[in-house]
């Protein structure tokens, strides 16, 4: 079995590497009015924004850093600065992630398949290790990968959850009480480097759970591996917390979150797709905050729960098992009522925890009881009677609604479920039709059914994409990338989200990595407090970007007008199916467009919608304007240019939109309240904004006079790096640099070689300078990170010497040790020294020859952190770190021949 | 080195530079920098306290730190049983090769009192060794850092073979408190001087600051290795100065593969300190590849490791295959020519300066060149005459020793300009040269441009301010003296 899953994942890598299919979903793209100007079409997935707006983003910017040979501790790019390494979620010293760092994105296809096979592979063996057999166990490990691991893959939470069923079997396996401990530091800690914390949390709470119900005197050394696991991460766990308590989401979460999943997300259980998926044509989520993702995450189908039901039936008592029925309850508890514990009694651990998610349990423990349930079914004879003569009917319905059409949306929903529910019964009655009958291949007959029912309706959840379409550089961006120095702040549309600036080297004023800066993220919300439907900035005044030193403004209207708010609400869908009236009254100036926000999903989309101004005294149309549906976005604003169109203050107007040729499926909606939401935007004197490119609904503009270093003395900014800044001042007065970057602990400043207090920390760094001429050096070390290293290093001494140490203490490797010794002796003697000599020399000149060799390999230059000084290395353009590489791999080369060849003459040496 | 033979205005001229400002009250690292520990200067400073203001004294120093450095050579490799043959041969080679440097053999005496305690399982050796290298963190934190690192390694490996898992242990915590105790003493007493935080942060930034590209000089690799080079070019490198770099790393990689291999047979626990000398060598052999000029630094670790692996291997050798043993000290005689072919070539024009006597300030008894006696008397002359006694000069080039010879301050922190490798310290050279306004700036004509690369393209921004601020004064010899531009002219 090793050798196949080992033959699969090498496979797997060459046809990630071969094919150079990314497993980034582009397509979430078109979603962004930036991004699909001319082409828009919805998005293949709508709920896989996160790896494309955050994970890539990240993995490009750590990338970036390794080939400068720097350790990305300070993300410079967003929020004014955040700590990177700290948020954990970018899984920098994950394993799989070097695999990224080597490869690029075309190892992501390759990390999904191991990251799967891993964790199949493992609840196999943990099943097995239940003593269920190998059918049974094959059929609960592909339950248990049938959902959360495929639907999150591509998300940090499944590099933690691949070791959940390692643990498990760990538990089971009859180990010795160290190698049990060692075991499940070492897990813990690669699951703490997976990069998400709260999975971690999750998994250690059932990995507890099982311990107490069935190997209790595991208890001590599970906790003591646990706490070991967190001090082994140590570098990375450290800075995280000192982030998590500077941090403005984990005092925020408690306040609002709730976290629970609805009682009507219940029957997703057994039937995932009953609002259909967001990679079909159709879906709809249950609520706004319960997706697809979340409900169907620990969804295990209609074959599992028949399983469940007859084990609690008829095998409850079986001693190896009976905790999974504990702990599958204890799961739905969890994700369906702790939540609302919260609003009894605070604890911040519930409270700012995704508590939601603990279903993945429920969907992994059924695996248990599906497994043993049914080894115990396989070999008994059940008539199942006439049970068989349904199927008939079934199969002829579902064959009647692939043909059957309708216009409706209704009758298309109603057509999609009761093919679906077919689909479901169809496939549950073949399983335990087959698994009660004697037909040949009904082993591989069952896997198939179950890989029907439960895997192949989530298969196609994730989309590869071309390389062609990796993050595109269409004029939008071009007009950015020009402008580059510049910090971003998009208002109104989502056209540059958080984090995705970061694929594209920009700056963002905002953060996306779950965590922020509190200090900045207060003043921010407190600066730039209108917010829109979307949870983005409105609207922006001048001061305020000034003071956040933004230079940049994205919007989807002309920020240089005067933006008046006509009808509020955004919380109902109209849909435009006749003309709607909106009354304006009171408001004067020359009008120059019509901000309205549209709703397109599921839709056609091919009319032609009409916008008319009205003189309501007159009655005439005093301006005219028309648009293409197409051109519009799902839950977006869009703005009607007008023109030549003046509005007398206290006079009454009507704003008319008309659908033209339009049907009940090919039309968009408006969002609203009773009435469509409206803004108007009047023309504005004395333009505090340059447009530098509009292009429909999408316009950037530069703030005028914007900085983000601020002084009253004169200075020299000689260098900058994302964790120093270098400056020289030369005043007749004491005065300040105000830099517009966040303050946060680990940043320092010094003046002339010694330590200065930074002045300002709420949000930005101010540091007073005194009259003269000096060197000023504003720096960040994160100490958290240096004494995490620490911890950790001793850890892992601990943890390889502890290791080492039973090997050596071993009855093998004594053994082993001796006739090493004795061949030793042998081969040094008069009569083989010649031969050894000659041998050896060999292996020298071998080293040398290799060693030669790999460094001809290497490149001849490579990008080194930029550096100041002047000296040879810098002019010649020669790297220092790549003399130490070479001279590294020769030093090695010699060695590792030198011992290997000493190892083979006397290892072989019978 | 000793009584004759040119003063180096930068290796020794730096030294003299740091005394002259500690003989003027300045504070180290506050008032002016340098990239060594205090304790690589006290003993210069207390020379001249007891001996006289002069390059006599430094010299006198250098010279007792090679006679305690070749004692300390022989000492450890008596302790190892070597041959007296051996001994001898080690004493004439040391004296005829330079390299040597107590700095370098402090780590290995740590090692070799850690060993001491492993043999003789006396805490005296454990608490000796432990309160060693917490001194040796205020000489060179370069190597206290190396030294650290291979205790550690050594304590693992301790950790990992010992029986005696307990033992080993409370051993590391009996050596961490006497390294932590030596530590806090030299802590306590600068700290009272005033400048230990400073020294701890000077380090700091100068490994952040001064380390890869940042390197002040040095040059990259012979090309030797991933060039396209013909046979000849190859045969040429391999003649080369540098090339001894390499030969010294092959060597320090064989015996170090033969010494695990022993190790790993013998279990013997002198296998196991040589063993670590030679991965000590090879550290050192590491952190020079950015000064790959510095080849002979290794020299001294070379012949240690051989001496012993030959001295070990004689008897069995003699009766297996005495050829191989004359056939190794064969190839090691050559690599031993090579050095000192390279080194002792003005042997004779050295001592040919003993019959040069003359009465030089501050130089005297030493013999140096006229051209180098005419260079110092011309600039003291010059200084003492046109220069106050508390007005402050800059020397524009790696001169520091000038300072000491001319008895003036620095206007700057920077002795050694070559140090000032930011854009940041060259700026602070200019704002101190800004704030003190020396009236004089002299430039070395025949200043020695490191690695090829001239002052004036190192500092430009320094030159920029001189070019700006000052002008052509005179010439003194073979150095350019600029003054002050009345104000009106200034930038």
């Amino acid at each position: 079995m090793k050798k196949y899953i080992g033959a699969f994942i090498i496979a797997a890598f060459l046809v990630s590497v071969i094919f150079q299919k990314f497993l980034v979903p582009t397509d979430v793209f078109s979603y962004l009015p930036s991004f699909s100007l001319d082409n828009w079409q919805k998005p293949y997935n709508s709920l896989l924004a996160d790896p494309l707006f955050q994970f890539e983003p990240w993995r490009i910017f750590t990338s970036n850093a390794i080939r400068h040979f720097q350790i990305p501790i300070w993300n410079p790019l967003n929020g004014g600065g955040v700590p990177f390494l700290a948020s954990f979620q970018n899984a920098f010293f994950f394993p799989l992630t070097f695999v990224y760092f080597i490869v690029g994105p075309a190892s992501l296809l390759f990390t999904a398949i191991v990251k799967v096979s891993v964790f199949s592979a493992f609840t196999f063996l943990f099943l097995r290790s239940l003593k269920i057999g190998k059918l049974g166990s094959i059929l609960g490990s592909i339950v248990a990968s049938s959902n959360y691991m495929i639907l999150w893959i591509q998300w940090p939470q499944t590099n933690v959850y691949m070791f959940f069923p390692l643990l498990l079997l760990l538990s089971e396996k009859k180990l010795s009480k160290k190698i049990y401990f060692l075991s499940i530091s070492l897990i813990y800690f690669l699951a703490l480097l997976g990069g998400h914390p709260e999975t971690l949390f999750n998994i250690f709470i059932f990995h507890i759970l099982y311990i107490l119900f069935k190997k209790r005197n595991l208890i001590f050394s599970t906790l003591s591996g646990f706490t070991f696991g967190l001090l082994l991460g140590s570098f990375q766990l450290f800075p995280f917390i000192e982030y998590l308590l500077n941090s403005y989401a984990f005092f925020q979460r408690g306040v609002h979150h709730q976290s629970v999943l609805p009682v009507l997300s219940l029957p997703f259980f057994v039937f995932p797709q009953l609002l259909g998926a967001p990679q079909y044509s159709i879906y709809k989520s249950l609520s706004q905050s319960t997706n697809y993702a979340e409900y169907a995450a620990g969804s295990v189908g209609l074959i599992a729960v028949i399983m469940l039901i007859v084990y609690v039936l008829k095998y409850r008592r079986n001693k190896i098992v009976w905790p999974s029925l504990i702990l599958i309850s204890l799961a739905f508890v969890f994700s369906y009522l702790l939540g609302y514990l919260n609003s009894l009694v605070k604890i911040p651990i519930i409270s700012s925890n995704n508590n939601q998610r603990f279903i993945i349990f429920a969907g992994f423990f059924s695996s248990i009881p599906l497994a043993f349930t049914f080894e115990k079914l396989l070999n008994k004879k059940i008539n199942l009677g006439k049970l068989r003569f349904l199927l008939i009917p079934a199969l002829i319905f579902f064959g009647a609604a692939l043909f059957i059409k309708s216009s409706s949306k209704e009758g298309v929903y109603l057509i999609y479920l009761s093919k679906y529910l077919l689909f479901v019964l169809i496939t549950t009655l073949l399983f335990f039709l087959v698994l009660f009958s004697k037909i040949r291949f009904k082993k591989t007959l069952l896997i198939l059914l179950l890989i029907v029912q439960v895997i192949i309706p989530n298969i196609f959840y994730n989309k590869l994409t071309n390389g062609s379409e990796y993050y595109p550089k269409n004029n939008f961006i071009k007009n950015l990338i020009a402008n580059k120095d510049q910090r971003i702040l998009q208002i109104g549309n989502l056209n540059l989200p958080p984090d995705l600036n970061m694929a594209y080297g920009l700056e963002s004023a905002e953060n996306y990595d779950a965590m922020d800066v509190r200090n900045y993220k207060i003043a921010f919300d407190r600066a730039f407090s209108i917010k829109n439907h979307l949870g983005l900035v409105d609207e922006v005044d001048y001061g305020s970007l000034k003071q956040f030193g933004i230079g940049m403004v994205i919007a989807d209207y002309d920020i240089n007008s005067k933006k008046i708010n006509i009808q509020k609400g955004s919380g109902s869908r109209i849909l435009l199916l006749k003309p709607q009236i909106i009354e304006i009254h009171g408001v004067g100036g020359q009008l120059i467009g019509v901000r309205i926000i549209t709703a397109t999903f599921n839709r056609l989309n091919s009319c032609q919608i009409d916008i008319e101004v009205i003189d309501k005294t007159s009655t005439k149309p005093i301006g005219r304007n028309s648009f293409d549906c197409k051109d519009v976005r799902d839950n977006m604003f869009y703005t009607i240019p007008f023109s030549g169109v003046t509005l007398t203050k206290d006079s009454f107007y009507q704003i008319v939109i008309r659908p033209i040729n339009l049907s009940k499926d090919n039309s968009i909606a408006l969002l609203g309240g009773s009435k469509p939401y409206l803004d108007v935007l009047l023309k504005e004197k004395n333009p505090n904004y340059v447009q530098l490119f509009n292009e429909k609904s999408v316009y950037v503009f530069n703030v005028k006079d914007a900085q983000k270093i601020v002084s009253n003395i004169q200075y020299k900014n000689i260098h900058q790096t994302p964790t120093e800044f270098l400056f020289l001042t030369d005043s007749k007065k004491d005065g300040f640099i105000d830099l517009k970057y966040t303050y946060y602990p680990g940043w320092a400043a010094q003046i002339d070689g010694s330590k200065v207090e930074i002045q300002g920390k709420n949000p930005f760094m101010r540091i007073d300078v005194p009259k003269g001429a000096h060197y000023l050096k504003i720096y960040y070390v994160p100490k958290t990170f240096i004494l995490g290293l620490v911890i950790s290093f001793v850890a892992f001494v601990l943890v390889l010497s502890f290791s080492i140490r039973m090997v050596l203490f071993s009855s093998k490797f004594v053994l082993l040790h001796s006739k090493y010794r004795k061949n030793s002796l042998a081969i040094l003697s008069k009569k083989e020294f010649p031969q050894t000599i000659s041998y050896m020399s060999f292996a020298v000149t071998a080293g040398i020859i290799v060693g030669i060799s790999l460094i001809g390999l290497l490149p001849s230059n490579i990008n080194v952190a930029y550096v100041t000084s002047i000296n040879w290395l810098t002019l010649n353009n020669h790297s220092l770190i790549l003399d130490y590489i070479k001279i590294g791999v020769l030093f090695l080369s010699i060695s590792i021949s030198i011992i290997l060849t000493w190892l083979r003459l006397t290892l072989k040496k019978q | 080195m000793g009584i004759v033979g040119d003063i180096n205005l930068i290796d020794e001229g730096q030294y003299s530079a740091w005394v002259t400002n500690m003989l003027h009250g300045e504070t180290m690292y506050k008032d002016f920098y340098l990239q060594y520990g205090p304790l690589m200067v006290y003993p210069y400073y207390f020379f001249a306290k007891v001996f006289g203001i002069s390059f006599f004294s430094f010299r006198l120093w250098d010279v007792m730190q090679i006679g305690l450095s070749i004692t300390i050579f022989v000492a450890i490799l008596k302790f190892l049983k070597v041959k007296r043959i051996f001994l001898v041969f080690s004493v004439v080679t040391l004296l005829l090769v330079p390299g040597l440097n107590l700095r370098y053999l402090l780590g290995l005496t740590i090692l070799f009192l850690c060993i001491n305690f492993c043999i003789r399982q006396s805490k005296i050796y454990l608490i000796a060794s432990g309160i060693l290298l917490g001194a040796i963190f205020y000489a060179s934190f370069e190597f206290a850092s190396i030294s650290l690192v291979l205790l550690l390694l050594l304590g693992i490996l301790f950790m990992i073979f010992s029986a005696e898992f307990k033992e080993i242990i409370k051993s590391m915590i009996f050596f961490l408190i006497s390294f932590f105790f030596s530590f806090l003493i030299f802590y306590l007493i600068f700290f009272k001087i005033g400048f230990v935080n400073l020294y701890f942060l000077s380090t700091l930034n100068f490994i952040k600051d001064l380390s890869g590209q940042n390197l002040p000089n040095g040059q990259g690799l012979l090309p030797v290795l991933g060039a396209s080079m013909n046979i000849s070019e190859y045969l040429r490198a391999l003649v080369s100065r540098v090339s001894l770099f390499y030969i010294s790393l092959v060597m320090l990689t064989i015996s170090s593969a033969i010494l695990i291999i022993r190790v790993s047979v013998t279990k013997k626990t002198k296998d196991l300190f040589v063993l670590f000398a030679s991965l000590y060598a090879l550290l050192i052999n590491f952190s020079i590849i950015g000064r790959s000029g510095h080849y002979f630094s290794v020299f001294p670790f070379c012949l240690f490791v051989f001496l012993y692996l030959i001295n070990s291997s004689y008897e069995y050798l003699k009766k297996i295959n005495v050829k191989f043993f004359y056939i190794m000290l064969f190839l090691f005689g050559i690599y031993l020519v090579r050095h000192i072919l390279i080194f002792r070539t003005d042997l004779f024009h050295s001592i040919s300066l003993l019959t040069n006597v003359s009465q030089i300030e501050k130089v005297s008894p030493i013999r140096i060149t006229k051209n180098q006696e005419t260079d110092i008397k011309t600039i003291q002359d010059f200084v003492s005459r046109r220069v106050k006694k508390n007005e402050k000069i800059y020397i524009l080039n790696n001169d520091p020793g000038l300072y000491f010879l001319v008895d003036r301050l620095n206007a700057t922190r920077y002795d050694l300009p070559l140090l000032a490798e930011t854009i940041g310290m060259r700026y602070e050279i200019v704002n101190q040269l800004k704030e003190n306004h020396p009236i004089f700036i002299i430039e070395d004509k025949n200043a020695w441009a490191v690695d090829g690369v001239s002052d004036r393209q190192r500092m430009p921004e320094v030159f920029n301010y001189v070019i700006q601020n000052y002008k052509f004064k005179t010439n003194v010899g073979s150095y350019i003296i600029y003054s002050l531009k009345p104000i009106s002219n200034k930038s």
